[in-house]
């Protein structure tokens, strides 16, 4: 059992992998034509993926009404949102148009609510600017003054305060900062690499989850 | 006192639903004012905007505190996303890129068998929900971060490493052709040094003495200037989405604004 | 207690209120306000220009309403520049919850300018995998997206028969306007390094200040970041719209967040200064 729960997916994960890395070196038109079977493939295993990811959050709100976890009522606002959105979407054929019922939803519905919900953020960042941006130590205050450049750099009023602001403001982003940027770039790019290259190997399991 | 204490409890629940009611009462007449004064269309658009508007202060009534109308419209707000989603995934990849391929080709054309191949991985991952047969689904995710990471090895190396180091070796000219002085050369110069401190505040693991010690130190200065530039972005970015939203309250629904 | 500590200890709904009426105020009374262009914007506008009425540019819209404020306003730009230079588009998302506003944004500008769906511009949709759907459209773009988003085969559009396109190869421009994963970073890595198109990109505010080493690199070759950025690109094209109007509400509402790190900054220095006294 063990061949097929883990020494499978292992090689499976082997096999592709490599597939795609000698893939990338050989400029065949068999191998073009590899890449481009792979991307399909990918495509309809990603968009699964996506269902898959969206049912278990159905789960777990099935899960609460179920055992009637306290505010379990909500969970059934839920559910009655994603069975009627989706049932009005597939009456519409997924016409997103403003005209037709599904389109609607989108437009007067999901729309703003998502909108309004992050910019809520924006009342807590206030907050947060009040309370808690307080320059204790040199590297804050530091922080602090190239936040306030920006801030007035990058809005209009800013040029009114100093013409060169907005100059000021781009040369921040263009040097100083590109530098700290391409530091970190660097150390992600080699950590992404050194991940896959783990995958590859078999040494990262963590996809496999847990048990045997 | 415990008696006490549960009456003003209760006093304040009493309060808090009496607030409720007001506010649900002051929208239902704002909307009857602005759809007799033809402030909003008489159509499914002005009940659209209507309803959006509904729905928005709801969600900001949080920042009072939370509360039953906050949450009702939050839920409502995830099923609708993941039924979205559903949908749109089904009739813009599921069905022409894979439904209609195998089962359904137009007239002329053959059905290509080989997307049998990902359909096998897509429905092998649903065994994720049986917690007997979970290890089938495993398959599909071998398969999915193999060659997820085969195509990211070659391709960020190239693009996030190389291209990145040789667009910070690249020759710097002290004069144009003019032989006058380039000032941005200095700025070039100042990039560079701040690359390498920061390299070194994030690699060595040496302990940070003598001169690594200036150097780990002048690369936490840099990493502060890239930390307040994205503060003061980020700021800008939030705040950006609050006016949307106040423009659609003011604009599209209460029809105040000149523009 | 003294002043500067009962000012800290103040209820944050009251900030909450001070910085609603901080863009409240200023969006009903609008302040018009001179917009400086920044130069990875400009670049933008230029790379643009240079292109000859007909070429096809590659509009990338990976967001979603969570983005609207800042994102929206760029698409529309940019569609109104290439449909007033003539130039044939395809727009696409790499986020499925954006596709409704790439619709809105199209009929728009289409309706503006006079330009008909299928012959000057074609809608792919939305397509998942981020990297592998690039990937596949360098490899083979029909392969990748069979039919637009109106459940049209795309090898049956006139633009796409016209222009012969094949794959990525075929379009010399990439507008990649996004909010996050996958976006801009899966274009310069997945896309502009094999199948050379030029890539400029726009940005939420948050991400802007990431992409400063590609743009210093040349993988991308212009910019916009956030709701300035929108704003200055509106200014080129001569068509300021909401991005620009709201310039007017960010700059008040900047001002009061300033005022805040400021006053939250004095009343830490009185703290410390009366701790030492003590």
């Amino acid at each position: 059992m063990v061949f097929w729960k883990r020494t499978v997916p292992l090689a499976l994960a082997f096999f592709f992998g490599v597939l795609m890395v000698v893939q990338y070196f050989i400029p065949h038109k068999s191998f073009a034509e590899l890449l481009d079977t792979m991307a399909r493939w990918g495509q309809i295993v990603g968009a699964f993926a996506l269902v898959v990811g969206l049912s278990s959050l159905i789960h777990s709100h099935v899960f609460k009404i179920k055992r009637q976890v306290p505010g379990w009522g909500y969970s059934v606002v839920t559910l009655a949102a994603l069975v009627i959105y989706t049932v009005v979407g597939f009456i519409s054929e997924g016409d997103d148009s403003p005209e037709a019922a599904f389109g609607w939803g989108y437009h007067h519905l999901l729309m703003p609510m998502q909108a309004s919900m992050f910019s809520l953020l924006a009342f807590f960042i206030a907050s947060a600017a009040y309370k808690a941006f307080r320059a204790r130590t040199l590297e804050a205050t530091v922080l602090l003054i190239i936040a306030v450049i920006v801030m007035l750099g990058r809005v209009p009023i800013g040029s009114y305060v100093y013409e060169k602001l907005p100059q000021v403001a781009e040369w921040i982003f263009s040097y100083p900062n590109m530098a700290a940027r391409r530091a970190i770039m660097l150390g992600v790019a080699l950590a992404m690499v050194a991940t896959s290259l783990r995958v590859i190997v078999g040494i990262e399991r963590s996809y496999l989850g847990g048990g045997d | 006192m415990a008696a006490e204490v549960s009456e003003k409890k209760l006093e304040e629940k009493k309060s808090r639903v009496v607030i409720l009611v007001a506010l649900v009462g002051i929208f239902v007449a704002v909307n009857i004012y602005l759809f007799a004064a033809g402030r909003l269309p008489s159509n499914f658009e002005g009940l659209g905007i209507m309803i959006a508007a509904g729905l928005s202060l709801a969600i900001y009534s949080f920042l009072y505190r939370d509360n039953p109308i906050y949450k009702f419209a939050e839920h409502i707000y995830i099923g609708l996303s993941v039924g979205y989603i559903i949908v749109y995934n089904y009739y813009n990849a599921l069905k022409p890129n894979l439904l209609d391929k195998l089962f359904f080709p137009p007239p002329g054309e053959r059905a290509e068998l080989w997307l049998i191949v990902p359909l096998f991985f897509g429905i092998l991952m649903f065994f994720r929900f049986s917690p007997k047969h979970a290890w089938v689904s495993r398959w599909s995710f071998a398969f999915i971060v193999g060659y997820g990471s085969g195509m990211a090895i070659p391709r960020g190396v190239k693009t996030m490493i190389f291209a990145q180091m040789e667009a910070t070796l690249r020759p710097i000219e002290f004069f144009d052709m003019y032989g006058n002085f380039n000032f941005t050369a200095i700025a070039t110069l100042i990039a560079i040094v701040g690359i390498l401190a920061v390299l070194i505040y994030f690699f060595f693991s040496l302990e940070h003495k003598g001169p690594l010690k200036v150097a780990s130190r002048v690369g936490v200065w840099f990493i502060m200037i890239a930390f307040g530039a994205q503060f003061g972005y980020t700021v800008m970015a939030r705040m950006s989405l609050l006016i949307e939203r106040i423009r659609f309250l003011l604009g599209d629904w209460l029809n105040v604004l000149r523009s | 207690m003294g002043i500067f500590e009962k000012l800290m200890k103040i209820d944050r709904r009251y900030i909450f209120v001070m910085i609603a009426v901080a863009i409240i105020l200023p969006t009903i009374y609008e302040v018009r306000m001179k917009i400086d262009i920044s130069e990875p914007v400009k670049r933008i506008y230029d790379r643009v220009e240079s292109l000859k009425p007909g070429s096809v540019v590659l509009i990338s819209n990976d967001y979603d309403p969570a983005a609207k404020a800042e994102l929206y306003p760029m698409t529309l730009a940019v569609l109104r520049h290439c449909f007033r230079k003539n130039l044939k588009v395809l727009a696409m998302n790499l986020w499925p919850q954006g596709a409704g506003l790439v619709r809105m944004a199209l009929s728009t500008a289409a309706k503006e300018y006079k330009k008909e769906n299928g012959s000057d511009y074609v809608f792919l949709g939305y397509k998942p995998g981020g990297a592998v759907v690039i990937i596949g459209m360098g490899q083979n773009l029909l392969g990748t997206f069979p039919k637009d988003a109106d459940s049209k085969p795309l090898a049956e559009l006139p633009l796409i028969k016209e222009k012969g396109i094949k794959t990525l190869k075929d379009i010399p421009l990439v507008i990649a306007i996004g909010a996050g994963v996958p976006g801009i970073d899966a274009w310069v890595v997945y896309g502009k390094d094999q199948y050379g198109f030029s890539l400029v990109g726009g940005c939420t505010g948050v991400m802007a200040t990431d992409y400063y080493p590609y743009l210093n690199s040349g993988q991308l070759s212009g910019l916009m970041g956030g709701l300035k950025g929108a704003a200055e690109y509106e200014t080129l094209v001569g068509r300021p719209d909401e991005a620009t109007r709201n310039m007017s509400p960010q700059s008040f509402s900047h001002l009061v967040i300033i005022a805040f790190v400021i006053l939250g900054n004095i009343a830490l220095i009185v703290e410390k200064s009366k701790k030492k006294r003590r």
